[in-house]
């Protein structure tokens, strides 16, 4: 189905990640993934740490890293704002690896300092940038 | 008046620290220059999540957060944010004196300090005032890390009541030569205070999962972006305060190498004078012992 392109702004706390005119946009809501397309009714969503997949217009799809925030439509235009936003190719693989083992040790040990949540979330981004980085 | 050589010592003595300072004024102003792009790469996000919190807005009253609640004020976190390093002419001392005024302000209230900045705490920690947590060294690029810790900390002490109000007194940057200490509200979120624009209701949008979850998502990312913001700006000031002070003891020192240029050049003159003096007096007064 043909639609009609629309903005989709992907902005964090310091930059603006991607910002083009785009067909569909698939995002990971904190109650499960969402698609968006063009006339979209209003709607707001925070996000979980996933991916963001978008297909431009044309066909050509691309996939971002997302962290934990929010995506919201009025129908013309989408923005999401997220905490931490990547292109595959600016996500360091080695630093990724680094912070699952760190997790994983984290909560494996399960010493009674650390914040089991926090752990959580950060080998869940982890896992999720390796899971980009590797196509 | 002096002797030459000690002029002379003088003068390269305010060379030597003419270099520094200009040396300091050129970093502040590449320093400056990515200060004010991190501004503007924060603007978009400052401004979406303003919108987020805006369209939000109508279901602000029924929302029953612990940021939003609302006790009397007897204990005010006050965060404060000053440089590590100095020369940089006014730009602590403004921030500290805007603070004792703040202080002053609320005399029957209890101030407890967050410092962001080893001047502030270099000052204050031989203050009386309580102080509960300090960064120092903070980043050039400010990572969300440092953000986090200051929003956590003020986050704990609010929900544990031991802040009853939260403020925030950063630098204000709109050029390098106008910054402006600023004192901001950061706790309890008033929804007065959110919307700016007069509330232009556009029917409420479809919240997943619910308005109340979303804000509750929301309300300390709105907190981060704005601390983030005045970190930003605060550095933003920090070097453009850096470079005026710099171009300016530049200046002196320019003045002040001049003025001594003349001097020595006048000391060297008269010492000139002086010999030639000797040297015609003493061959006058051989002349004058042959005639005899």
């Amino acid at each position: 189905m043909e639609t009609e392109p629309f903005i989709l702004d992907v902005v964090t706390l310091k930059r603006v990640v991607f910002s083009e005119p785009i067909e569909s946009v698939v995002a990971a809501g904190t109650v499960g993934y969402f698609g968006i397309l063009a006339g979209h009714t209003p709607f707001v969503s925070s996000l979980q740490v996933g991916i963001t997949k978008i297909t431009k217009p044309g066909g050509e799809k691309l996939s971002l890293f997302t962290s934990s925030g929010f995506l919201m439509t009025d129908g013309k235009k989408v923005i999401l704002l997220a905490e931490a936003a990547e292109r595959p190719e600016e996500i360091d693989a080695v630093r990724a690896q680094r912070a699952k083992e760190r997790a994983e040790k984290r909560l494996t040990e399960r010493p009674s300092d650390i914040d089991i949540d926090r752990a959580r979330v950060a080998l869940l981004r982890a896992i999720t940038r390796l899971k980009l980085t590797r196509g | 008046m002096p002797g030459t050589k000690d002029i002379k010592r003088r003068i390269r003595s305010v060379i030597s620290i003419q270099q520094i300072t200009r040396a300091m004024e050129m970093i502040a102003v590449s320093r400056l220059k990515r200060a004010e792009d991190r501004l503007r790469s924060a603007r978009p996000y400052a401004e979406k999540i303003q919108e987020l919190m805006e369209s939000l807005a109508p279901s602000l009253p029924r929302i029953d957060h612990p940021l939003l609640v609302k006790r009397e004020v007897k204990r005010i976190g006050l965060v404060l944010i000053t440089s590590d390093k100095g020369l940089c002419g006014g730009y602590n001392a403004n921030v500290i004196s805007r603070t004792t005024r703040f202080i002053n302000e609320h005399p029957d209230k209890e101030v407890r300090l967050i410092l962001i900045g080893r001047k502030g705490y270099d000052l204050f920690r031989r203050k009386t005032y309580p102080i509960d947590h300090t960064l120092l060294q903070i980043s050039k690029e400010i990572s969300l890390q440092e953000v986090k810790e200051i929003s956590g900390v003020i986050v704990k002490g609010f929900q544990e009541a031991r802040y009853d109000e939260v403020d925030l007194i950063y630098t204000r940057f709109q050029s390098a030569v106008s910054t402006q200490p600023i004192v901001m509200k950061l706790l309890p979120l008033e929804s007065s205070e959110v919307l700016k624009k007069g509330s232009e209701v556009k029917g409420e949008p479809i919240f997943e999962p619910t308005a109340e979850e979303i804000m509750a998502y929301l309300l300390p990312k709105y907190l981060e972006a704005q601390i983030y913001k005045a970190m930003v700006e605060s550095v933003a000031s920090e070097q453009g305060a850096r470079m005026v002070s710099m171009k300016s003891a530049s200046e002196n020192a320019e003045e002040m190498i001049s003025a001594l240029s003349l001097s020595y050049n006048k000391a060297r003159q008269a010492s000139i004078t002086k010999e030639l003096l000797e040297v015609t007096t003493g061959a006058e007064a051989l002349r004058f012992a042959q005639k005899k």
